[in-house]
């Protein structure tokens, strides 16, 4: 998954339009709440578990700086970007 | 008493309890005391007398706490902001309540008669520390207590009122004891409670948490945003018992908790103002086994009002309870005549827990405070509610210009107010959304793009209060009697398809759904 596409699941996921992938989260408009569902689903969609250490400062993260941290965490290589995002339910 | 004395029977009581975890670790009550001690010898070293106004408005952590105790012990009065009020918010306050002492951003605090940055208060209070053990230096802890008269302000929580910008809630010693108890006897903290403040300490519900701990030996785990994706991890290593909610917090737990996890401690959750949905409470019950959820209602005018006891919520999940020990609850109709229950009508509070007035404005424009023949303040909420025959409180909604956005109260004629402060707006109107779930919307007559307004406007409003979206209009309808028709406008917007009846950009990927604005403090 490259820079544009997961900058385009952070925009699904948060509601929010990613102006710039480095610009953090907190400062696009994202809440807490989202912020947390953004990683939950993104762990999801990666099958992956981050850090909570790896994003000590969750709201100063940046799209791009957890597309960083994800590819850290990856074992070999991302998944193929699927069509259609897939998230769990919420209630 | 005054409520510094809960801190001074805790160190008597447990001494050697924790009293607080935060980002630098633990503290026991012992220590938090001398912290507290020296808080209170910089707090006069800066000139605060007893009376004085202290704003703090830095982050909720030790050193806020220790300024908190040591502020009441010299009898000032602690006003607790939120940091991340913009410096014109700020500043409103620091004035409107003459601060001695302002703690926190200089531009924000200049009203104040000293004005101290929070990290230069937290390192002086820390120097007192070390001059203790060199005892040649003249500064030393303070250990004395002012004589502090029961009707004394202790706080000063700033809140929306009716109109315009925020007012201070007057909070005297006595009411806020007697608030802390009558909670206690409802929630009944326990000295081996460890209670998880995911609360930002200058909102009201996050501060009496510290109260409540000081008040039962129980421990306080601060928590901020920055540590959401570890909170199962901070729970579990806690051994964490004690949940305080609000709704954007309940989803993120449940978010959280969807992955396997050993059993927790979590005993209690509790929650006030808006309530989470009972799908997602259902979810957390189910999530946190051997926990339960004691649902509350009040506001910062009175503190608490009632409280469900959890055995009932499966039965009443509706309610919030019945009035806490000391307070009295009526429903009046638009007559003010008392209702029988079952009927709908202003939820109105007397006894004990009921503050004394808003800071600076004589009681005569106060409509919320109504003085009874026994010369006590009988707090009319605004809140539209009804009383069963078994005395359970239901809440049904608040009148037209409260409304209740991230856990905020806020005046929509506030939101309107600091729009018409921006040059080049000549009216603004934010009709009040259909729901808690609907967009904010304002309505401003202006020659200026809507982008301009909302940059201009983000000078005045923290994030919390600013509308999802600005909408021009060319008139501003107005009612019969000359006012802004909220009505009118909302109906106009509809009529142009700006009815903030959708979330916008929402999804079907937004897990978060269905809420796109989550009921929370702003910083939560």
């Amino acid at each position: 998954m490259n820079q544009p596409q997961f900058d385009q699941l952070v925009e699904e996921i948060c509601a929010v339009r990613v102006t710039d992938s480095e610009t953090p989260l907190v400062d696009l408009g994202v809440d807490s709440l989202h912020t947390v569902a953004l990683v939950m689903a993104v762990e999801d969609r990666f099958g992956i578990e981050l850090d909570p250490d790896a994003l000590a400062d969750l709201s100063l993260t940046s799209s791009a700086g957890l597309l960083r941290v994800v590819r850290e965490q990856l074992p070999g290589r991302a998944p193929a970007p699927s069509g259609s995002t897939s998230a769990p339910s919420g209630e | 008493m005054p409520v510094s004395d809960l801190l001074t029977h805790a160190r008597d009581e447990h001494p050697g309890r924790v009293a607080l975890i935060d980002a630098e670790g633990p503290l026991t009550y012992a220590e938090l005391g001398t912290e507290a001690d020296r808080a209170a010898s910089w707090l006069r070293r800066q000139g605060v007398c007893a009376g004085d106004r202290v704003v703090h408005a830095g982050a909720g952590d030790r050193t806020f706490l220790a300024l908190l105790w040591g502020a009441l012990r010299i009898g000032a009065v602690f006003v607790p902001v939120h940091p991340g009020l913009t410096d014109d918010q700020t500043d409103h306050i620091v004035r409107d309540c003459a601060a001695a002492l302002a703690l926190g951003p200089s531009a924000g605090g200049a009203g104040a008669r000293v004005t101290v940055e929070v990290e230069r208060a937290a390192r002086e209070i820390r120097e007192i520390r070390r001059t203790r053990q060199a005892p040649a230096h003249p500064v030393t802890p303070d250990f004395a207590t002012a004589e502090v008269a029961d009707d004394a302000v202790a706080l000063l929580i700033y809140t929306s009122g009716t109109t315009g910008r925020p007012k201070g809630v007057v909070c005297p010693h006595r009411q806020v004891l007697a608030a802390v108890r009558a909670i206690n006897d409802r929630l009944g903290y326990r000295a081996d409670d460890v209670v998880l403040c995911r609360l930002p300490l200058s909102f009201d519900y996050g501060l009496y948490q510290a109260l409540l701990c000081a008040l039962t030996g129980a421990t306080l785990v601060l928590a901020d945003r920055d540590g959401d994706l570890g909170l199962i991890r901070t729970i579990e290593r806690h051994g964490v018992t004690v949940i305080p909610l609000v709704p954007s917090l309940a989803r993120i737990l449940a978010l959280l908790r969807k992955k396997p996890r050993r059993p927790t401690t979590v005993r209690l959750f509790t929650n006030t103002g808006a309530r989470p949905s009972r799908a997602v409470m259902g979810d957390l019950l189910d999530a946190f086994p051997g926990s339960v959820f004691a649902s509350m209602y009040g506001m910062t005018e009175c503190k608490r009002v009632s409280v469900l006891d959890p055995a009932l919520y499966a039965e009443h999940p509706e309610s919030v309870g019945r009035s806490i020990p000391g307070d009295h609850i009526r429903i009046v109709g638009p007559d003010q005549r008392t209702l029988p229950p079952g009927e709908v009508g202003e939820i109105v509070v007397w006894g004990e827990t009921v503050m004394a007035g808003y800071w600076g404005v004589p009681l005569e424009r106060q409509s919320r405070y109504v003085r009874r023949a026994d010369g006590s303040l009988e707090l009319h909420t605004g809140d539209q509610g009804r009383l069963d025959s078994n005395g359970l409180l239901y809440f049904v909604g608040r009148d037209d210009d409260m409304i209740k956005r991230r856990g905020v109260r806020m005046a929509l004629s506030e939101i309107e107010y600091a729009a018409e402060r921006v040059p080049g707006v000549y009216a603004a109107v934010a009709p009040c959304p259909a729901d808690e779930d609907a967009r904010l919307l304002l309505a401003v007559q202006t020659e200026l793009g809507p982008d301009e307004v909302r940059t201009a406007l983000s000078r005045h409003l923290d994030p919390a209060r600013l509308p999802d979206r600005i909408v021009r209009i060319g008139t501003v309808p107005l009612t019969a009697n000359g006012k802004p028709d909220r009505a009118a406008v909302a109906r106009l917007l509809m009529a142009e398809g700006d009815d903030g009846s959708t979330g916008g950009t929402r999804t079907a990927t937004d897990i978060t759904a269905p809420t796109r604005n989550p009921h929370e403090p702003a910083a939560v």
